[in-house]
């Protein structure tokens, strides 16, 4: 027993180590590419004048598509602000995915719908389209309303991806707030395509808590005041503007938030849409397009852009971010296993080579490894005596890197987008990243492993039946 | 509160656990006499096990495995010597493979000599990397709220001169000396240039001249003739900017140079610069692109010629390109300046073969009206792609010439697919009352699904 | 003679300003369409109303319409719009913008343009 043990631990010890190089490392480099593609994006886009995508002649035509599920306090102001996007060739498809409450009369009365003769294809399958609205009134032309058996938040984006009848798709979660010039940024990778078929874009997430919001917009930024979506705010400046970043310069993105994305219609037509049997539909329709292309040995990208396009309230009460962690988890492992082929897979690029195995090591395996080092860790003490000093240094050592990882994260906001306007809120955020490895981080770990043996146990996705709509179910960041 | 420990649960399980293990450590109570000969023999057998563990993680070179039982086994007999003899032996191979196996060595746990001191130096790197970046945070605000406030001053003071200079009827030599005074550096020159590059957008005829008189007058040419000449890509692409809006040609030799660029934002500046800078051949360079011409690059060379009211490249002779993304602005070109006479160009691009460019042929002579290609977009239909046929149907829907009836009931009748149908009766729609009349016959028809298709159509709220 | 310049780019209404204001006119200026609709509806001594078509907040179009519906104002609308916006600008005529001037353009001219449409208006009075 005890020689097991000790094999055990020194294969153990060996590997925690490794692992633990291996995704600092990886962490420094993504953080390095980063900085480099922040860098020449912010050069490039200050002679950009996107006024002239607004007056140009020949641009392409988007179908911006926002699913709503029992919305009836918040619809009408977030279709206002969705009509009033800057751009020239739009149109705002909702789609009313059966809700349960007055979404559907509420729409029509405000913007005076009736109707109409609607003729299409359901190119992908889908629940029963009950019904397509159109305004009476001209000034709204650009707003079509469909009525829908419910389905969730992917049917309800494959019935407007079949109802529209333009050259790209923006899919947006319906309370979200996008920032006027969100469809000008993303937009513009598509025209910029040369060699390289670009079949979608994404961009960044802010976080609207405490923010001020008027007719839909944001009127003033602030800090969150309380303190899971102020840690949040690093989480995703982290995310955003450190590892997102680089993998969209090395075209190894794996996902577009559902929150914001724009997509070539007929590639993901010719995919199949979204997929409705799994939680994590954004991030399982992004690498099904990309295993299309690759498997169609066409050379194709997928951009991605710092700006911060849209504005979302996150969990703030540890129960509900408790579920949306979660999910996440499962949609994840739902989608890794679905396409385990892509694992280190030449065929795939560096999509499949690094990409995915970067997502299967650090999103879905780095927390369950933490738990099982800790596991082991408790074994060690109790069953032989573990060496105190390494462990503290081990400790401190991930401590202060996490720390300086995310004053990094910080610095890089200050340096590009300085979004937050007091000199305090730098300081609080940087108190934040002080607490956060302590108090939050072992949360985050817990979740993903409840994640993953909710996963074991069979709970696949919400089923039809007892959905519980996704107001809350904002996509992943 | 309560959800909450709920949720906390886990944690205090965790420090629960490290606790109680902390108590299992303690030493237990000495065994008794009569065990005490049991416990020998057992002794014995452990430390057997542990040398002949030892031997075999010895032979392997597993030298932290081995040196770990030797230990032990020298924990359980103190006097023996063979332990001892091979802990010396481990700690020797072990000290000198640190060059030779350095995967061994980082990664051994007792010999930690190495890896603590990584860790240390790694902590120091984190920390001060950590208090650098916060610093820079702060002091970076810090800056740029100074600079923003200097910028404001600038620009409340350049414009009111400037605006004075345009309308003042004549020079005045106190206010050049004025303006030379406060651009005095290049930060506060660069705001003076970007105003009037602003300014010059704007206004035509004298002041723009005045204006540019003024930016010669002040040497403004020669910061950004330093502009373009600069290594940095995106302060050369300034630089061009600037002198193609002021209209100077003195960094031509450089922008004519940079027309083949590999850098995106450098070329395009390059490009724009030439066409504003040259305008006898200033389109020279699409024929000899070899990349692909972005929709990008094109909409932004667009909105230069409508902008300063250039010049047209010959698009007939471009049509022949080789380049087909040449070929594509070409042909949205002709469509949006509307030059009908690349007739008979376009018609041969019809068996071009790339499907993209007969889409856009096919749109392009749609967009014109051009009603002699019907025939030909008759005759191709059957061999055209999907997305074709649609563009076709769609061509012929625009030129709208009643002649096309037959054609479209055709292919209403032949057609399954809902989207070429919806075209087809929509072609037929804009017929004028003989369509219309067609289209209500249509209506009282069971044949396949005619009533819908007609419905959408005739449906104003829809399209 | 009370003119409303409403134009987001500073530099262009400054230059507007000083032109207009040498030809003798009272100058009012708003930076976006919302706040020309705060200063149409409270003030009524405004005779013509100059805007840009592309604003952030509310269009050209809109502050147009607003005018013409809700204010039932029928004081002149001279435009002010880039080149190659013919489309907007018929859209701008049919809500009831009397005149436009693209930029770039020439001052002087804008100034008789102005001049001539107050004069209509003050006969037709």
């Amino acid at each position: 027993m005890d020689i097991f043990f000790d094999i055990l631990s020194y294969i153990v010890n060996n590997f925690i180590l490794g692992l633990t190089i291996v995704i600092f490392s990886s962490y420094l480099i993504l953080a390095l590419i980063s900085a480099i593609a922040l860098r020449n994006y912010l050069r490039k886009n200050s002679f950009v004048d996107y006024n002239n995508i607004i007056l140009a002649p020949v641009t392409p035509s988007i179908s911006v598509i926002a699913p709503a599920y029992n919305e009836e306090k918040s619809i009408v102001d977030n279709i206002r602000a969705l009509l009033a996007l800057y751009y020239n060739n739009f149109e705002v498809t909702v789609v009313n995915d059966g809700s349960t409450d007055n979404t559907f009369k509420t729409v029509i009365e405000a913007f005076d719908m009736e109707r109409v003769n609607y003729f299409f294809d359901y190119r992908i399958p889908c629940e029963r389209i009950r019904g397509v609205y159109k305004s009476r009134n001209r000034s709204f032309k650009k707003l079509t309303f469909i009525d829908k058996v419910n389905g969730g938040k992917a049917d309800a984006l494959n019935a407007g991806i079949n109802i529209s009848k333009n050259q790209l798709i923006c899919s947006i979660d319906v309370d979200s707030i996008m920032e006027p010039d969100a469809l000008l940024k993303l937009v513009k990778p598509f025209m910029e395509e040369g060699d390289k078929k670009v079949i979608g874009t994404g961009g960044v997430i802010r976080i609207a808590n405490s923010c001020q919001i008027e007719n839909g917009q944001i009127k003033r930024i602030h800090l969150p005041e309380k303190f899971l979506p102020r840690v949040q705010v690093l989480e995703y400046t982290r995310a955003f503007l450190m590892a997102r970043m680089a993998w969209g310069k090395l075209n190894g993105l794996l996902l577009i938030s559902g929150a914001l994305g724009m997509f070539d219609k007929e590639t993901v037509v010719k995919c199949g849409g979204y997929s409705t049997s799994t939680v994590g539909e954004d991030m399982e329709l992004v690498v099904r397009m990309r295993r299309y292309m690759a498997e169609q040995k066409q050379k194709y990208e997928v951009i991605y852009i710092p700006d911060p396009l849209v504005w979302t309230e996150v969990p703030s009460t540890l129960k509900v971010l408790g579920r949306q962690r979660n999910r996440w988890t499962r949609g994840t492992m739902e989608t890794l296993f679905k396409h385990k082929v892509l694992f280190m897979n030449p065929k795939y690029g560096i999509f499949g080579m690094l990409g995915y195995t970067y997502w299967l090591l650090f999103e879905w395996l780095a927390p369950v490894i933490e738990f099982l080092g800790l596991i082991y860790f408790t074994l060690l003490v109790i069953f032989d005596e573990p060496n105190w000093y390494f462990f503290l240094l081990l400790f401190v050592f991930v401590y202060t890197f996490a720390v300086s990882l995310s004053t990094w994260a910080l610095l890089f906001e200050e340096l590009t987008y300085h979004k937050y306007e007091k000199r305090r809120d730098v300081l609080k955020l940087f108190i934040t990243a002080l607490i956060e490895p302590i108090f939050y981080h072992p949360l985050t770990v817990y979740w993903a492993v409840r994640g993953n043996i909710d996963y074991m146990r069979g709970v696949r996705s919400w089923g039809k039946m007892d959905r519980v709509g996704f107001q809350r179910s904002k996509g992943k960041i | 509160m309560n959800k909450r420990f709920i949720q906390l649960r886990f944690i205090l399980n965790i420090v629960l656990i490290t606790f109680i293990s902390l108590i299992a450590n303690l030493p237990v109570y000495p065994a008794s006499e009569k065990e005490s000969a049991e416990l020998v023999l057992q002794r014995e057998r452990d430390y057997e096990k542990r040398i002949i563990w030892g031997e075999r993680f010895f032979s392997l070179h597993l030298d932290a495995l081995a040196l770990k039982q030797f230990e032990r086994a020298n924990k359980i007999k103190p006097g023996a010597y063979f332990p001892q003899y091979r802990i010396k032996q481990v700690t020797l191979r072990l000290n000198q493979s640190q060059n030779r196996f350095v995967s061994e060595f980082i990664f051994d746990f007792n010999k930690p000599g190495f890896l603590i001191t990584a860790l240390i130096l790694v902590i120091v790197f984190s920390i001060t990397s950590m208090v650098i970046a916060l610093a820079t945070a702060l002091i970076n605000r810090n800056n740029m709220m100074r600079a923003e406030k200097r910028k404001q001053y600038l620009l409340e003071e350049y414009q009111t001169m400037l605006v004075n200079y345009l309308f003042a009827t004549e020079i005045n030599q106190e206010f050049i000396s004025k303006i030379k005074k406060i651009s005095n550096n290049k930060f506060n020159r660069r705001i003076l240039i970007d105003q009037m590059i602003d300014l010059s957008i704007t206004l035509t005829g004298e002041e723009k001249e005045k204006l540019k008189n003024l930016y010669l007058l002040l040497g403004l040419d020669k910061d950004s003739y330093k502009r373009a000449m600069s290594r940095k890509w995106h302060i050369k692409a300034k630089g061009f900017r600037e002198l193609a809006f002021m209209n100077i040609p003195s960094a031509n030799k450089e922008i004519r140079r940079c027309l083949t660029s590999r850098n995106d934002i450098l070329r395009m500046e390059a490009q724009f610069a030439t066409i504003r800078l040259y305008p006898d051949n200033s389109f020279e360079f699409l024929e000899q692109l070899k990349k692909r011409y972005t929709l990008w690059e094109q909409l932004n060379v667009y909105e230069t010629i409508t902008f300063h009211q250039l010049n047209l490249p010959d698009f007939d002779h471009l049509l022949k390109s080789t380049n087909d993304s040449i070929v594509m602005f070409s042909l949205r070109m002709i469509r949006i300046f509307q030059l009908r006479n690349t007739f008979n160009t376009m018609l041969e691009l019809l068996s071009h073969k790339s499907a993209e460019i007969r889409n856009q042929a096919i749109h392009v002579m749609g967009a014109l009206k051009i009603n002699d290609c019907l025939p030909q977009l008759k005759r191709i239909y059957k061999t055209e792609t999907y997305e074709n046929c649609l563009e076709i149907i769609k061509a012929i829907a625009s030129i709208n010439d009643e002649s096309m009836l037959g054609f479209l009931k055709l292919v209403l009748d032949k057609e399954d697919d809902v989207q070429l149908q919806i075209e087809a009766a929509m072609a037929i729609n804009k017929l004028g009352i003989k369509g219309s009349d067609t289209l209500n016959k249509l209506l009282t028809s069971d044949y396949k699904n005619y009533q819908i298709i007609v419905k959408h159509v005739l449906d104003k709220r829809i399209n | 003679m009370k003119i409303l310049i409403c134009e987001d780019d500073t530099m262009t209404l400054k230059a507007l300003e000083h032109k207009l204001k040498k030809e003798g006119y009272e100058i009012i200026s708003a930076k976006d369409g919302k706040s020309a609709c705060d200063i149409l509806s409270e003030q009524n001594d405004i005779d013509l109303l100059l805007t840009d078509l592309h604003m952030p907040v509310l269009s050209g179009l809109e502050l147009i319409s607003f005018l013409r519906g809700k204010l039932q104002s029928n004081m002149p609308i001279v435009m002010l719009t880039r080149v190659g916006l013919e489309e907007t600008v018929l859209q701008a005529f049919e809500l009831g913008a009397d005149d436009y001037i693209t930029k770039p353009f020439n001052p002087d001219e804008l100034a008789i343009r102005i001049k001539r449409l107050l004069l209509k208006n003050k006969s037709s009075l």
